[in-house]
Order: structure tokens, then C-alpha cells, then sequence
């Protein structure tokens, strides 16, 4: 069953087409990233499910249910929290949450309750009778995530939840998420940073310019990033026969020269890898190291997305 | 009594009666749970000092200028005739009422053109619209927010206004009207600054619009007015001034029917201000009381918040903004139609009290029978036109028996329209009058009016005028007319003309070389007074009018 199904979901903004022919597929209680660079119709995508825009086509399902042309369901049903988001002035911590309480047409004494539920769980106890300016960007941040959580909604729909956060608040958010995650809510993260979304979600997908490019659980796409990997190999002995030896493994494309040894473009998994090491080790070659180079996930990730779509 | 009632019992479970538990919900639904914005936006609108700075400051700028005004009524009137304490009264009540007309012009823009950009420019409308309220529960709540603080401004200052009481001079009744006419502006400003704040989703360019807009409202009709009048060399046409929220409350607070001088400061005030370019006052020639000018401006303000209120729905919408449904444009239709017929219905309701149509313009009088002047002060001589134009007392240049040229039917046209003139304005009381007969001396009498004046002999009407004369008041009077011999036979026994009746004695009619003829004519009420004049009438396009009098020559 899936909390979330898109039909051939697509925006137009005139002629640029943000989000083209999307089909996603998020299952109850996961908790799904939306992964793509700036500008690839994340927050347009998130921004329709949220019932904020209308698609140009297509169709949003919400737990089996096609959302019709109110949106008003679907708001019911989904808690969102955007990317940029300011608050109220002159507001205290407690009245912005009892204000979303009465947007969502709680009863008093249900959103008494949810009020203090909520600044628990987000760790706002303490800052309740404080103006909701004087909050840091974190607190910020974990205030609109509550204010989303307000109406207990199954489906959670977060744009970017962690930027612009110190490591330490990131580290509070993702605790956070996963602590919803565990309450059985599904939930959408969007992010442009991989590793962000790496060690928080357990299914992806891949924006790049309004198409969904891969979408599946979090291995298999890692799994596919990884496949474009460099290795670097520091060598004692010659590096043309480590080289010889690399070639002659299947997996592996260009080697090239380094500093004391070889970088080669590696396209097999974790097992491969091993078998390649054992292989040089086994021809004689003296492997100092054998690494994975540190390149940005991200930049990976990217090289990988742009051929596709090119 | 604690059993249940069956019948009642037995219903409610039936399921044939769902529709009576879909009324029910809907009922339920009704219940009075604050709108979310309204909460939201007074709490922060009136935490802290600033809401309370405001409303102080200008609760103290109203009090000064009253006081200042009360100071130069107080010195301008020391040698007037009039009393001082209604006129001080009347010139605070008009001199507040002005204040709070400007006031509201001025803070309301203010107010309301933040109301929807300024969510979107602190990225708190995404937040809002994901939330199930309806567009039209967030707009609504914005408007009551913000006109709650504009209301408060309003009616803060009621109290003080009240002081005006102290000098009397004014009904509560006007107070009421003054308030209902600001208030009316108030809102239609506020739906004005709300729609700008949806459309052009900026802060800053919507207070702008806002702004231009009232300066057109409080401007625009005036410039139109006098350059119609200058271009077209003649009174302009009134509906100019409809639009104008001080021409509104002008009409409001002047005395609909103030005899043939506007007296007081009250009147005045109408006069300068839109009366006496014939709003708030009857004409010449008019028949009855107009109805005053705010009884059109009120309901255009009404329709106008309307439409805008319906396009902001719109405007505030995230999805399908104009992608109307059928079901949307009815209901739209119907809530407009509801209005229209609402005002149609009011139109019709108080029909009985305006006989006039109110919105043509005076008629002119031939101006050089009448007003002599030169064109450049003509508006100010065509206010006092308003009043009858004064004539110099006529030494007159016929003999009554030279009326014999005129037909009998212009005879009772003359004669209809010095009736008129004495039975809906002149009649020297303040309030239209309610009387069930008129009664009609079947003779002549010059010297009733004005035993002044050089007069004929007195001469019995004929037949003919006599019964043309009782249908054309038949027309528009309401009084049933009755013709008597003697004037007698309208007195009771105390010598007082009958209850609910009234006695006009007219005079002959004098033709004079400038063609203009002098009719005089006189009522008596009554206990209440009598009172007569003699009336210039000349034919002017097409009928016979009243263009001027020689002034009141007696009342008692």
C-alpha cells in the first residue's frame, strides 16, 4: 500500500516544465527522500502534494483515495513544512501552535493538549512562553515541524528540513525524524545533499529537471551512485604491473598515475572491490592503501543523474 | 416530564430524516468558534503598547480639535442672533464626524494592505493555506481583524462625541447616521486594502493603491463636479458627487428638510460640502424631500466591497484560482442579486418618504429673471438659488384681471406649483408634513401673504382652474384637497385650523414685463403656525416653476 502515488504528475510554469510525467511511489510508513540539485522540482513536487499547486496533469493519490479538485482532504491528511518559512510576530511559542490548532479546527481542550505534546516531543518546553523571534533557526525549524505534526496527519511532507542548520541542530533533526519515523508516519524529506538523506531514509528518489529518475530503496540507489567510484591505491611496488593486474578484473575502467600509485574508475560493488584488492595482493602488488576517494556523494550522484537524462 | 417523547424520539432515529441531521451538522457546524486569523491577528495586534499609543493619540487629537473648534464657534457666533449652545453643538458633531470620516480614509489603508502580502512577504502564507481554512475564512478573518482595530479608532470616540449632547443642536438620531456612514466607509476601505493586498501581493505597492484610491474617492468627484459645472455652463449633474464618502456623510448629518435657509451649522455644513450644490437639501421646484445623497453612496460602497470581496476569495485561493465552477458563479450571482434586491427593497420601503427623484439636477432657473451674476460665482448664486432666489418686492406691474390671458390651465399649473412649494417646503415646519386634507380658499387673497404689499381685489377662481388644479396635486400630494368659501370652514372651534389639515389662501397672479409672475400664497397649520411669502414662478423648459420669493413675510 502506498501513502503516497503520483499519475503522471506534471507543472508547467509556461513553457519550462518543472516536474514532467512524475510516478512516485512512497509506501506506508517509510521514510522517503527526494533527492535533486537546486531548480530539479523538489519543492514544486512537494508544493502540489501539499495541495498548494496544481498540477498541470496528472494525478495525486493519497492512500488509495484520488485527491479531487478541493485539496481540502488532502490538507487534512498532510502536514508540510516549506523550505523558506518565517513567523509571526509578536507571537508566543504556545500561541503559534494553538493558532495552527485552530486552523485545523481542534477543539479547545484537544489543542491544549497537542500544544504541550508537541513542544515536548520538538524540545520546546521550556522556550513555550517565549516570542517565536527570539527562536534560533533551529528552534525555528523544530517549531514548524510541529506546527506541521498539529493534526496528527499520517503523511509528513518536509522541504529541506535541515539547511541552513549548525551540525548539531542537523543531528537534533534527524533524531526527530526518525522518532516520527518510528511513530509509523510516512514521510518525505527533500534534500540536495545525499548524505544527508543517506543516513535518514530508507527509500529515495532521484529529481533531475522534473523527471524522477530512480526511485527504490536506499541500498539499491546507493548501489548505483557507488557503480561510477574511484579507488585510489597507494603503491610500494611498480604501479604498471598493479595496472596490468587492475585491467585484467572486470569492473574497472580508466586507471591513471597518481601520486605514489593509481587512481582507477571502479563500476562493481563492495564485493568486487574486495575481489580487486585480493587480486593485486595476490599478484605481488604491494597495496599500502586501498581506498575509496572521499569525492563528494553528491558530485557522484550528479555525474550519474546527468548522463541519464542526457 | 424526564420521559422521553416517543413521537419525537421515533423521528429523529428514522433514517428517512436524514436531511433534518444534515440541517442539524450544519447548525452544529455554525457554532460560534472564533475565525483562527481573527484570534492570531488581535493578539498580536494588541500585545504591547503600540495599539494602545495609537488609540490614545488619536483620542487626544480628537479632543483638541474639539476643543479648538468649540474656541472659534465660540468667538465667530458672539454677535450672531441664532443661540450659541445648538450651534457649538452642531459644529463639534460635524467637526468630529469630518475628523473620524478622515481618520478612518487615512488608517484604514494602513491596516488592511498588509493583510495578505504581508504574509507572503514573511513566507507565512505558504503555512496558512496548507491548513484546511478556506480562502474565504482567511480573508474574512483579516478583515475583521483589521477592521476590529479601525471599529475601535471609531468607536472609542463615540463618548467623546457625546458632548455633543451637552449643547444640543443635534439627535442622537444624526449621531447614529454620522457613525453608520463612516462605519460604511470603514469597511468598503478595508475590502478596498484587502483586495490590493491579494492582488498585487506587495505590502508597499498595495498601500500605494490603497492610498491613491481614497484620495480619488475623496477627490476625484469634486474636480469632476466643478469642471462639468465650468465646461457645461450649468449646474452639474449631482450622481457626480455619489461616490464622494464626504459628500455621504454631508447629506447624512444635514437636516434632510430644513425649510428655505439653511440655518445652523448643520446646514451650512451640507451646504458647502455638497448640500448646497443641492444634495442634502430640496431644490426649487422639487417636490418634497430628495432622498439624501448617502442613501446612494452607502449602497454603492455595498456592491463595490462585494465584487471585491468575491474577486479576493479568488485571489487568495493557491490552486484553481480562476477556473470558476458553475456551482461558484451562482452562488457568487446569488449573493449579488440577495444585495441588489436588498437595496431595491430598501428603495422601495421608503419610497413613500421621498417623493422626488432625487438624483436629477435642480432645475435651472432663467437666470436673468432670476440670478443675475457672473458666470465665474455662478455655483455659489445656484446655492443660493437652492434656497428660492430673492426677489425685490414687487410693485406690481398688472392689474389681477390682466390674468385673464393666461388659459385656465396654465392658471392651476401656476397655482399647483406655489402649492407644492408651500405644502412640501415651506410649510415652516421641520419634518415632511403627514396632513390628511387641504383644504383650499376658493377666493383670491393677496394680502394674506403679505399684507405689505400693494394687492388686487380678491377674485373667486373658476370652475375650471379650480378642478384642473385638484388634479394635478393629485398627483404627487397626498392630502385629500378640499375647496371652501370661506376660511372658516377649515377652523374648529377654537379658531385653529383642524387637526392634521392645513389651510392655503393663494393670491392672484400678477404678470410682470419681465414675464416673470408674482403668485402670492400662504399656510396656515393649525396651532402650529402660519406663514406666507410671495413666489416668482416663470416658465421655464417646458413647465412652470417656482424661481424665486420675495423672502418669508410672516410667521406666527
Amino acid at each position: 500500500m502506498n501513502a503516497i502515488e503520483t499519475r503522471a504528475l506534471t507543472r508547467r510554469y509556461g513553457k519550462m516544465t518543472a516536474v514532467n510525467q512524475l510516478e512516485l511511489q512512497v509506501p506506508v510508513g517509510a521514510l522517503y527522500g527526494l533527492i535533486g540539485p537546486n531548480g530539479a522540482g523538489k519543492t514544486t513536487t512537494l508544493r502540489m502534494l501539499a495541495g498548494l499547486l496544481e498540477p498541470t496533469e496528472g494525478q495525486i493519490v493519497l492512500n488509495g483515495a484520488v485527491a479531487n479538485h478541493d485539496w481540502r482532504d488532502l490538507r487534512r491528511q498532510i502536514g508540510y513544512m516549506p523550505d523558506f518559512f518565517g513567523v509571526y510576530e509578536d507571537m508566543l511559542v504556545w500561541e503559534y501552535l494553538d493558532f495552527f490548532g485552530r486552523c485545523y479546527g481542534l477543539d479547545p481542550r484537544r489543542r491544549a493538549q497537542v500544544t504541550d505534546e508537541l513542544l515536548d516531543l520538538v524540545d520546546l518546553g521550556e522556550k513555550r512562553e517565549a516570542y517565536v523571534q527570539t527562536l534560533s533557526r533551529g528552534m525555528r525549524q523544530r517549531l514548524c515541524l510541529a506546527h506541521a505534526l498539529v493534526h496528527d496527519p499520517q503523511v509528513l511532507l518536509l522541504d529541506e528540513p535541515a539547511s541552513g542548520l549548525d551540525p548539531r541542530a542537523r543531528v537534533e533533526m534527524r533524531e526527530l525524524l526518525r522518532e516520527l519515523g518510528a511513530m509509523g508516519k510516512t514521510i518525505v524529506v527533500s534534500s540536495h545533499i545525499l548524505s544527508e538523506l543517506a543516513e535518514l531514509c530508507d527509500s529515495v528518489g532521484i529529481i533531475e529537471r522534473g523527471f524522477l529518475i530512480a526511485s527504490g530503496p536506499l541500498q539499491e540507489i546507493q548501489r548505483q551512485v557507488r557503480q561510477g567510484r574511484t579507488l585510489r591505491l597507494r603503491l610500494l611496488s611498480d604501479p604498471e604491473q598493479a595496472e596490468q593486474v587492475a585491467h585484467a578484473q572486470p569492473d574497472v575502467g580508466d586507471v591513471y598515475a597518481a601520486e605514489e600509485g593509481l587512481e582507477l574508475q571502479f563500476a562493481g560493488d563492495d564485493d568486487a572491490a574486495a575481489d580487486l584488492l585480493a587480486a593485486l595482493i595476490a599478484s605481488g602488488v604491494r597495496v599500502v592503501s586501498f581506498s575509496e576517494v572521499m569525492s563528494d556523494l553528491e558530485e557522484a550522484f550528479l555525474k550519474l543523474t546527468k548522463g541519464e537524462v542526457a | 416530564m424526564a420521559q422521553p417523547d416517543p413521537t419525537t424520539n421515533r423521528t429523529l432515529a428514522q433514517p428517512g430524516n436524514a436531511r433534518f441531521h444534515v440541517a442539524l451538522d450544519r447548525i452544529a457546524r455554525l457554532r460560534l468558534v472564533p475565525n483562527p486569523i481573527v484570534v492570531k491577528e488581535l493578539r498580536s495586534r494588541m500585545r504591547g503598547a503600540r495599539a494602545f499609543a495609537i488609540l490614545t493619540a488619536v483620542l487626544l487629537v480628537l479632543g483638541g480639535a474639539s476643543y479648538v473648534l468649540y474656541r472659534i464657534v465660540l468667538t465667530t457666533s458672539r454677535y450672531s442672533s441664532m443661540p450659541l449652545s445648538p450651534q457649538i453643538g452642531q459644529a463639534l458633531f460635524v467637526g468630529l464626524a469630518f475628523l473620524e470620516l478622515m481618520m478612518v480614509a487615512f488608517v484604514t489603508p494602513a491596516v488592511t494592505a498588509g493583510a495578505v502580502s504581508g504574509e507572503q512577504e514573511k513566507q507565512t502564507y505558504e503555512m496558512l493555506l496548507a491548513t484546511p481554512l478556506r480562502p474565504g475564512a482567511i480573508l474574512r478573518g483579516k478583515l475583521v481583524a483589521s477592521l476590529g482595530y479601525v471599529f475601535l479608532l471609531i468607536f472609542a470616540a463615540v463618548p467623546m462625541a457625546s458632548v455633543v449632547f451637552i449643547f444640543g443642536g443635534v439627535a442622537p438620531r444624526e449621531l447614529l447616521k454620522a457613525l453608520a456612514v463612516v462605519t460604511c466607509v470603514a469597511v468598503m476601505l478595508g475590502v478596498v486594502g484587502v483586495f490590493f493586498s491579494a492582488w498585487l501581493g506587495r505590502t508597499t505597492r498595495a498601500t500605494v493603491a490603497s492610498y491613491l484610491f481614497v484620495l480619488a474617492l475623496l477627490a476625484l468627484p469634486y474636480v469632476a463636479y466643478v469642471l462639468s459645472g465650468v465646461i457645461e455652463q450649468r449646474e452639474p449633474p449631482r450622481w457626480l458627487l455619489l461616490p464622494s464618502p464626504v459628500s455621504a456623510l454631508a447629506s447624512a448629518v444635514a437636516p434632510a428638510n430644513q425649510g428655505v435657509n439653511p440655518s445652523g451649522v448643520l446646514g451650512q455644513f451640507g451646504w458647502i460640502l455638497g448640500g448646497g450644490i443641492s444634495l442634502a437639501r430640496s431644490a426649487v421646484s422639487q417636490v418634497g424631500p430628495v432622498r439624501p445623497l448617502y442613501h446612494y453612496t452607502l449602497p454603492l460602497y455595498g456592491g463595490l466591497s462585494l465584487v471585491l470581496y468575491l474577486l479576493s476569495v479568488r485571489l487568495v485561493r493557491p490552486t484553481r484560482r480562476w477556473g470558476l465552477r458553475w456551482r461558484e458563479i451562482a452562488d457568487a450571482v446569488a449573493l449579488l442579486l440577495a444585495f441588489a434586491a436588498l437595496v431595491g427593497g430598501g428603495y422601495l420601503l421608503t419610497r413613500a418618504r421621498y417623493p422626488s427623484a432625487g438624483l436629477t439636477s435642480p432645475p435651472v432657473p432663467t437666470p436673468e429673471a432670476v440670478v443675475v451674476a457672473p458666470p465665474g460665482v455662478k455655483v455659489v448664486t445656484q446655492q443660493q438659488a437652492v434656497a428660492l432666489a430673492p426677489v425685490p418686492t414687487p410693485a406690481f406691474d398688472s392689474a389681477p384681471g390682466e390674468t385673464a390671458a393666461l388659459s385656465a390651465a396654465d392658471r392651476a399649473a401656476i397655482y399647483a406649483t406655489v402649492v407644492r412649494q408651500l405644502y412640501w417646503t415651506d410649510h415652516t415646519l421641520d419634518v415632511a408634513p403627514e396632513w390628511e386634507i387641504l383644504y383650499l380658499l376658493e377666493t383670491t387673497d393677496d394680502a394674506d401673504a403679505d399684507p405689505n404689499l400693494p394687492h388686487g381685489d380678491p377674485e373667486t377662481l373658476p370652475d375650471a382652474v379650480r378642478a384642473e388644479l385638484v388634479r394635478l396635486l393629485a398627483e404627487d400630494v397626498p392630502a385629500h384637497v378640499e375647496w371652501v368659501a370661506d376660511p372658516d370652514a377649515s377652523l374648529d372651534s377654537q379658531g385653529a385650523v383642524h387637526e392634521g389639515s392645513a389651510l392655503i389662501v393663494l393670491g392672484n397672479i400678477h404678470a410682470q414685463q419681465d414675464g416673470v409672475l408674482m403668485v402670492a400664497g400662504s399656510v396656515h397649520l393649525g396651532g402650529l403656525g402660519s406663514g406666507g411669502r410671495t413666489y416668482a414662478v416663470a416658465h421655464v423648459e417646458g413647465a412652470w416653476r417656482v424661481t424665486g420669493d420675495t423672502g418669508a413675510a410672516w410667521f406666527r
